[in-house]
């Protein structure tokens, strides 16, 4: 990963799988690049997905050999657990002023051994499992997560001193500070990517209230083999579940929310997980939508074998969720491609299909504009999509509107390209031929 | 049966206020969050959808846009913003404009300035036939109904409500005749719905004084019960109808020769008085919160746009409330000249509140009883 320098080629923000790209396309090129993340660990997204679609490749399997070559690239240095304060334009290039949370773990001493995680006497709700899982106060974020390093969750921790006691190269420091970084750079590539549309953004469906309504990233770590249960079960009793139900554009195309954009994914990702569970044996699956949109290569064929597979494609937009007393979610649905009766269907489990919104809002801390959908504006997206409205800065990935992998990874590689030419026109006259 | 396409509906329903529906993609959430539906008594989607196909008739061969009590929940949370619930209100602002003969409901919910020269022309009107068989203002003690002759407002009044009657009954049976013809509402037997009778009860005592639906159209409003739309509703309309039985029993009692019109009565004297007093508070509340309502444009999402017929019937039936009380109080107060302008007002715009009933918002009166007597009659699910 190399010592930080005062100065970089290019700086990426974020290290998912965008971010990633991004940075390996220009350091194979022979750029100095930092790549930026704000989690103790790259991977994004990805890395948590259990399968992919269409062709239901496991995820974490793509992901993680990126993640080690983006780590041991020569070229990158990566900034874990770093946030951004401020970018400003300056000349050509950019001042760039950085945050680093304290891991209270050196970074460089620290083995990833796990003794302090198995030493740890408190536990706390798992962010990678959507707190369905559980994790130390002091813990290595996943078995994949690079760096292997563990990090202190000073929120939890009671400073009992187990850790330090049983950590074999001492790398463990209560007393680590908050690290402010400045440098230079001579471009941007913001790769900070996405989030899903907040679990209780619709009051109509339980407010987040709801114990068996849950959360389509949270169904993924379910059907990840290493994942929080290690069978698919719903929260509430740890019932597996018989009937589940997908609710399409829960988190889009839906005003009331201020999201009316299409998040692309949805459709895909519900079809993908009602496949799995599907083969896993004897259960009823439902995906209530306003239309599939099926539009990529394969995506067509997808939505044919999840018919096939028995899968009930039900044309109804759910308009409330309500629960039983045994906790069971209840859809109410006009049903319209058959008499238009309003029914209230019971499921022992329901998945909304939030939609994609952006992680970040720079808020002043970065010199590109916002579009009105609170993505980066693009402002000539036909021919360069990964333009921003400054000069020197390019959007890859979802931070410039939803999309899914390979979009997303196509995108990089044009940032990467974008940057790539702007360093070197800044270079002076192009070669002669 | 054949149904012939109107291309022009939607621009119709436009002209009564629906401004979005076109915006509508059919996701079917409105149906589902309504919770009015029941049975196979779906709405609002099907009616959008009647409009963006241009099914005139289907949209007036149906009772259920009067099913509606519009508590906003459709509009509240359509995903395209469409504001369903817009869609029914104007529905049934252009039924009323359709089931009229003369076209005054359809100018009393379209034009402005057609519907003040309307109420401007009537009231002068029905002023000057009161005004002509006037008698003196007493300022030495108030003597009402010297100034006014009361067997002349009597009669005048008699004739307004015989004109209310003709045009209601005109009204009612163009709806009836509509809904006829809709073969969902083909006469059949058995199952589902009441007999005429319990059909009748229900209709009048549960849902028009008791306001069922309405109560569980907002069922889910988290609001003080003095503003609930349905309590505001309620006593405006048990206040009317106080009002229209204390007048009608003053009215019987004259003309038995009980007691005359023109005489003087202690405050607390009459049960009949003491009717209209309380039936006058419950009117004056209601309509007054109904036109501070609109005037805010909410919080109810029924209150954010008017019709100039919404106006008229509300204004028409506040100032009447307001005036009766000023009057009143005029008769107990020392005497002045204005009491006896009070009484004028008072008697033109009630006669005018009454006479427009047929065309304007007033006419829900009987659609909507109409509406659900057949709803309570055939009962909720197909046939």
């Amino acid at each position: 990963m190399g010592e930080l320098k005062n100065r970089y080629d290019v700086l990426v923000i974020g290290g998912g799988i965008a971010g990633m790209q991004a940075s390996l396309d220009l350091g194979e090129q022979g750029y100095k690049v930092l790549l930026v993340e704000k989690d103790p660990s790259i991977g994004g997204i990805m890395v948590g997905l259990n399968k992919v679609f269409p062709t239901l490749d496991c995820s974490s399997c793509i992901c993680t050999p990126r993640m080690a070559e983006t780590a041991h690239h020569r070229n990158i240095t990566i900034q874990s657990y770093t946030e951004i304060e401020k970018v400003e334009k300056k000349g050509r290039g950019f001042s760039v002023k950085l945050l680093e949370k304290p891991r209270y773990v050196v970074l460089e001493d620290c083995i990833g051994c796990s003794l302090c995680e198995y030493e740890c006497p408190v536990d706390v709700p798992h962010e990678y499992d959507y707190d369905l899982g559980a994790r130390r106060a002091i813990y290595i974020p996943h078995a994949n997560a690079i760096p292997q390093v563990a990090v202190l969750d000073v929120e939890h921790c009671t400073f009992c001193g187990k850790c330090v006691k049983v950590c074999p190269t001492d790398c463990i420091d209560y007393t680590q500070e908050a690290r402010h970084l400045d440098l230079e750079v001579g471009a941007v590539v913001v790769a900070s990517g996405t989030t899903i549309t907040p679990m209780g953004a619709k009051k109509e469906y339980g407010g987040d209230k709801l114990a068996n309504v849950m959360n389509p990233l949270a169904m993924e770590r379910v059907q990840s083999s290493n994942g929080p249960y290690g069978h698919i079960l719903r929260p509430s009793d740890g019932k597996v579940p018989k009937s589940i139900a997908y609710v399409q554009c829960a988190g889009s195309r839906d005003k009331t929310l201020g999201i009316s954009y299409c998040s692309r994914v949805c459709c895909m990702y519900a079809l993908k997980q009602a496949i799995l569970t599907k083969a896993y044996g004897d259960v009823d699956i439902t995906i209530y939508h306003m239309d599939i949109r099926a539009f990529g290569k394969g995506f067509e064929q997808f939505y044919r074998r999840a018919m096939n597979d028995g899968i009930n494609i039900v044309k109804a937009k759910v308009a409330k969720i309500t629960e039983d007393e045994e906790k069971n979610p209840i859809v109410r649905i006009e049903m319209i491609d058959d008499d238009g009766r309003v029914e209230e269907v019971k499921h022992d489990l329901v998945i909304l299909s939030q939609g994609l919104v952006p992680k970040w809002h720079p808020d002043g801390q970065l010199p590109a504009e916002e579009d009105t959908d609170g993505f980066f504006r693009i402002p000539d997206s036909k021919i360069h999509p990964t333009v921003s409205t400054t000069d020197g800065i390019f959007i890859a990935g979802v931070a410039a509107g939803p999309k899914d992998i390979p979009d997303a990874i196509i995108e990089a590689g044009s940032a990467a390209m974008e940057a790539a030419i702007y360093l070197e026109s800044g270079k002076g006259a192009p070669v002669a031929v | 049966m054949a149904y012939r396409i109107n291309p022009a509906l939607a621009a119709e329903l436009e002209n009564y206020g629906a401004a979005n529906a076109s915006e509508c993609f059919n996701c079917g959430n409105c149906s589902a969050v309504c919770s009015l539906t029941e049975g196979e008594t779906v709405f609002p989607r099907k009616f959008i959808r009647y409009m963006q196909l241009g099914l005139t008739d289907k949209l007036i061969q149906s009772p259920d846009p009067w099913l509606c009590y519009y508590c906003g929940e459709c509009s509240d949370t359509c995903p395209r913003e469409a504001e369903p619930g817009e869609l029914m209100m104007s529905a049934r602002r252009w039924l009323t404009g359709k089931y009229d003969v003369t076209g005054l409901a359809r100018i009393f919910y379209t034009s402005s300035v057609g519907s003040a020269i309307i109420l401007v022309v009537l009231a002068v009107i029905l002023g000057l036939v009161v005004i002509s068989s006037s008698g003196s203002m007493g300022l030495e003690e108030i003597a009402l109904w010297s100034y006014l002759d009361s067997h002349a407002v009597h009669n005048l009044g008699l004739g307004v409500i015989g004109l209310v009657v003709l045009f209601g009954l005109v009204g009612v049976i163009n709806m009836v005749a509509q809904i006829g013809k809709a073969a969902r509402f083909a006469p059949r037997s058995g199952g589902g719905g009441s007999d005429w009778f319990s059909a009748i009860f229900s209709t009048a005592f549960t849902e028009i004084l008791g306001h069922r639906r309405y109560i569980t159209c907002d069922e889910e409003k988290d609001e003080p019960w003095h503003q609930q739309r349905w309590f505001v509703h309620g006593s405006t309309a048990w206040g009317f109808f106080g009002l229209l039985i204390a007048t009608m029993a003053h009215w019987i009692l004259d003309m038995v020769g009980l007691k005359e019109t023109a005489t003087w009565v202690p405050m607390y004297s009459l049960p009949i008085r003491m009717l209209g007093i309380v039936a006058g508070i419950f009117l004056v509340y209601g309509s007054t919160t109904l036109l501070m309502k609109r005037i805010n444009k909410g919080p109810d999402k029924q209150a954010a746009t008017s019709a100039p017929s919404d106006w008229v019937f509300l204004l028409l039936l506040w100032i009447a409330g307001i005036t009766g009380f000023l009057t009143l109080i005029g008769e107990y107060a020392p005497p002045m000249a204005i009491t006896y302008y009070l009484l004028l007002i008072h008697v033109v715009l009630s006669m005018e509140l009454v006479l427009l009933a047929p065309f304007t918002k007033f006419a829900h009166v009987f659609y909507r009883s109409v509406a659900i007597y057949i709803h309570q009659q055939r009962g909720a699910t197909k046939g």
